[in-house]
C-alpha cells in the first residue's frame, strides 16, 4: 500500500513538473504570474509617490495654514512639533479659529479636545485647497502618530494597544452635526496603519487570482484545445493523478505570483522607508506589534486563499471549451474576486459567524482579524476549514468535467461527435 | 493472439439521426509479428473501432482482449499494453521531444534507468536526433508525426494501434513511417493499422479487413481477398465491395 502511495506521489509530481515547464515557456504566465506582480506594484506606487512629492514640494511655496483650538492644544504636542517642522504646513496663531476657517484664511482647524482617543481636524470643504489640506495634514499625522506610539511603547512595553494611542478624523466644517457621519468614520478605518496592510492583502489577492488564469489555462484548456488530451488520457494511470498534478502546478505558480507581489511590496516599502523617515519609524514601530504567531497565521490565510483561487480557475479551465471562453469566464470571476476584498476594508466587516462561510471575503477579514489582534479561533478555523472544503469540492468539479464520463467505468452511452469520423 | 477484437459494437445517440450503429459486430485477430490492416472510407467505422481497442470509448456491446485484459473489465492494464498513434494527437507545444518522451515514458512505467537510452533508439529509429530538443511549435507537420509515434511506443509496448498515421505526411516522412511499421513487425509488435489509402495497406498489412458503414464486409490476406474477388488491385477489390453494400442497401 505504501508503495502504492509513493508511485502515486511520484506521478503526480511528474504530472506537475511537467505542467509547470509547459507553463514557465508561455509568454501569458511569464506576464502576469511573474511580471505583473513583480512591476505593476513599484511601479504604480513608486510613480504615485514621486508624483505627490513633486506635489508636496510645490505646496512648500504655499503652506497649508493651520491653527489649533486653544483648549485640547497641551494634548498633541507630536502632532504639534510635526507640523512645525514641515515646509508644507505653516502653524499660525488665531483669536478665533473657526471664524478664520470659514472666511478662506486658514485651511484647517485642529481640535485637540478629545486627544488621543479622537483629533478632529476641521476643514473648509468651499476651499480650493479642501482636499490639499486633507491630505497633507492625514500624511503629516503618520508621523506624529508614530512617535506617541513610540512614546506608549517606551512608557507602558510591547503590549501596549498602539492603535489606540492616536486616532485623527477630518470633519468638514459645511457637514458637521452628523452628515456624512459615515464617511468620516471610513476616513478614520482607511488611514489606519493596520488596515492598510488588509489592503494589501486585498490586493495580494487580486494579484494571485490574476496569477492562476493562463497557468491554470495552459494546464487544462489547453490540452483539449491542442488535442493533447486523448494521449493523456491513454496514459496507464489514475485520472485524478493527472487533475491533482495539474492543480498542484497552478496552485504553485499562484503562490509563487503572490511571493513575488510580497517581494514587490518589500522592495516599495524599502524605497519609501528610504525616501522618507517617518515611515522608517511607523514600519519600524508597527512590526514590532507582530510576531511570529501572526506571520504564521496570515501564512495560512494565504495559503488556504491560493488554493481557492487555483481551485476556482482549474475548475473555469477544465469546463471551457476553448482558451478564449476561459479567458472570458476569467474575466467575470477577477471582478467578483477583486470586489470582496475591496469590501472587507470597510469599517463594520469582521470575521464573524456569517461572513466566515463567504470564500474569499472570509479569507481577507481573517487577515484582518489577524493584523487587528482580534482573532477569535473557532470562527478562524471555520473559515479556513470551509475555504479548504470548498477548494476540495471544487477541485473534485474540475475531475469530472475535464475527463467526462470514464468510458471504462461508465455503463451510459457517450455523445461523442468527434469519435465516429473513421 | 495479441489483439481479439469480439463482436464490438458502437451505437451513439444523434439529434438528427436518433440512435444509430457506428460499428456493428466488428470482430478480428492480430498476433506478434504480424500487422493488421482495417481499410474503410472515411466515416466507416475505423477511428471508433480502434477508440473501443484503446479503452477511449466503451463498447455498447462485444469486447476485446490486448494481451490477454479486457477492454471493459481491465482498462488501465490493457492501456499498458498499447501505443495508440493517430493523426489528430496533438504535442505539448513549448516542450521538446525529449521532455515529451521522458514524461510519458515515466508515467508509463518505463524502467527509469533505461528510459534515456530508449529515447535515443527511439530517436535513430524515426530520424528524431535534429530536433529531439527542439520545441514542439517549431517542427513540420512530419516531424511533429514521428513524435507522436515515438510517444506512443516509448515505454515499448506489446501493441501498437496506428490510426491513420500517414495523413498529411510527404512521402519521404511516409516512407520513414513504413520502415517503422516494418521494424515493428519484425520486433514481434502486434500491429494494428488504419487506413483508406490502399496502396499503403497492400505494401505493409499481413491481413486486412474491409470496413463500411461500421460493418467488417470482407477480411482475409491479400491474396484471399483477390482469389475471392478474382481481382488483382487491393483497390478495385476494396471498390467491389463496397460497392456490393451499396446495391444490397438499394
Amino acid at each position: 500500500m505504501l508503495h502504492g502511495i509513493i508511485e502515486r506521489l511520484q506521478d503526480i509530481a511528474t504530472v506537475a513538473g511537467k505542467e509547470l515547464r509547459h507553463s514557465f515557456r508561455d509568454s501569458h504566465v511569464l506576464i502576469y504570474t511573474v511580471f505583473v506582480p513583480l512591476v505593476l506594484y513599484p511601479a504604480g506606487l513608486v510613480s504615485l509617490s514621486e508624483y505627490t512629492l513633486w506635489r508636496e514640494g510645490l505646496a512648500e511655496t504655499r503652506p497649508v495654514r493651520v491653527a489649533f483650538m486653544a483648549n485640547g492644544k497641551e494634548n498633541v504636542p507630536e502632532l504639534i512639533d510635526v507640523l512645525k517642522a514641515t515646509k508644507k504646513v505653516a502653524v499660525t496663531e488665531s483669536v478665533d479659529p473657526m471664524r478664520e476657517l470659514e472666511e478662506g484664511k486658514l485651511e484647517a482647524v485642529i481640535d485637540g479636545t478629545r486627544a488621543p482617543e479622537k483629533i478632529e481636524v476641521k476643514l473648509n470643504p468651499a476651499s480650493d485647497r479642501f482636499l490639499e489640506s486633507k491630505m497633507s495634514i492625514l500624511t503629516h499625522s503618520f508621523d506624529a502618530r508614530a512617535q506617541a506610539m513610540k512614546k506608549a511603547v517606551d512608557a507602558a512595553g510591547s503590549n501596549t494597544p498602539v492603535n489606540k494611542v492616536f486616532q485623527i478624523a477630518t470633519t468638514s466644517v459645511g457637514t458637521v452635526g452628523g452628515h456624512k457621519a459615515g464617511l468620516r468614520d471610513m476616513e478614520v478605518t482607511a488611514f489606519s496603519t493596520t488596515l492598510i496592510l488588509v489592503a494589501f492583502y486585498g490586493y495580494t489577492m487580486l494579484i494571485i487570482t490574476v496569477g492562476a488564469i493562463y497557468p491554470a489555462l495552459a494546464a487544462f484548456t489547453e490540452e483539449a484545445e491542442k488535442k493533447t488530451k486523448s494521449t493523456t488520457y491513454m496514459l496507464p494511470i489514475d485520472r485524478s493523478t493527472i487533475t491533482i498534478g495539474k492543480f498542484l502546478a497552478v496552485t504553485m505558480l499562484t503562490l509563487l505570483s503572490g511571493a513575488v507581489n510580497f517581494l514587490s511590496m518589500g522592495l516599495v516599502a524599502v524605497y519609501f522607508t528610504w525616501k522618507m523617515e517617518w515611515l522608517k519609524r511607523a514600519l519600524a514601530l508597527a512590526l514590532k506589534q507582530y510576531n511570529l504567531e501572526t506571520v504564521v497565521l496570515l501564512l495560512i490565510v494565504f495559503l488556504l486563499s491560493t488554493l481557492l483561487v487555483a481551485a476556482i480557475y482549474s475548475l473555469i479551465a477544465a469546463s471551457a471549451k476553448s482558451f478564449k471562453e476561459a479567458q472570458n469566464i476569467s474575466s467575470l470571476i477577477l471582478m467578483v474576486v477583486t470586489i470582496l476584498p475591496m469590501v472587507a476594508l470597510f469599517p463594520g466587516w469582521a470575521l464573524d459567524m456569517k461572513t466566515a462561510f463567504i470564500p474569499i471575503l472570509n479569507m481577507v477579514l481573517a487577515a484582518k482579524s489577524v493584523v487587528t489582534d482580534s482573532v477569535n479561533p473557532l470562527i478562524f478555523c471555520l473559515a479556513c476549514l470551509e475555504n479548504l472544503l470548498i477548494a476540495a469540492v471544487l477541485l473534485y468539479m474540475s475531475q469530472i468535467i475535464f475527463w467526462g464520463k470514464d468510458p471504462a467505468s461508465s455503463s451510459a452511452e457517450q455523445l461523442a461527435p468527434t469519435s465516429i469520423s473513421g | 493472439m495479441s489483439l481479439q477484437a469480439i463482436g464490438l459494437t458502437k451505437r451513439f445517440f444523434d439529434s438528427k439521426r436518433g440512435e444509430f450503429n457506428a460499428v456493428q459486430s466488428v470482430s478480428f485477430e492480430c498476433s506478434k509479428g504480424e500487422i493488421f490492416g482495417l481499410l474503410g472510407p472515411n466515416g466507416a467505422g475505423k477511428t471508433t473501432t480502434l477508440r473501443m481497442i484503446t479503452t477511449i470509448l466503451k463498447p455498447t456491446e462485444g469486447t476485446a482482449l490486448v494481451n490477454g485484459f479486457d477492454v471493459v473489465k481491465d482498462p488501465r492494464q490493457v492501456r499498458k499494453q498499447l501505443g495508440f498513434v493517430s493523426a489528430d494527437t496533438g504535442l505539448y507545444d513549448r516542450l521538446t521531444p525529449r521532455e515529451i518522451l521522458t514524461y510519458f515514458g515515466k508515467l508509463s512505467k518505463y524502467p527509469k534507468e533505461k528510459l534515456q537510452p530508449r529515447i535515443v533508439e527511439i530517436g535513430n529509429m524515426l530520424q528524431m536526433e535534429s530536433f529531439l530538443d527542439s520545441r514542439c511549435e517549431k517542427l513540420s507537420t512530419g516531424m511533429r508525426q514521428k513524435v507522436s509515434i515515438a510517444r506512443a511506443i516509448v515505454h515499448d509496448p506489446p501493441v501498437i494501434i496506428m490510426d491513420e498515421p500517414t495523413t498529411g505526411l510527404d512521402v519521404l516522412t511516409s516512407q520513414v513511417l513504413h520502415r517503422f511499421v516494418i521494424q515493428c513487425k519484425e520486433a514481434g509488435k502486434c500491429v494494428v493499422f488504419s487506413s483508406h489509402i490502399m496502396s499503403e495497406a497492400e505494401k505493409l498489412c499481413d491481413r486486412m479487413a474491409i470496413i463500411h458503414n461500421g460493418q467488417v464486409l470482407a477480411s482475409g490476406t491479400l491474396e484471399e481477398l483477390r482469389a475471392e474477388s478474382g481481382m488483382h488491385y487491393l483497390e478495385d477489390i476494396f471498390l467491389n465491395v463496397v460497392k456490393e453494400t451499396v446495391s444490397d442497401v438499394r
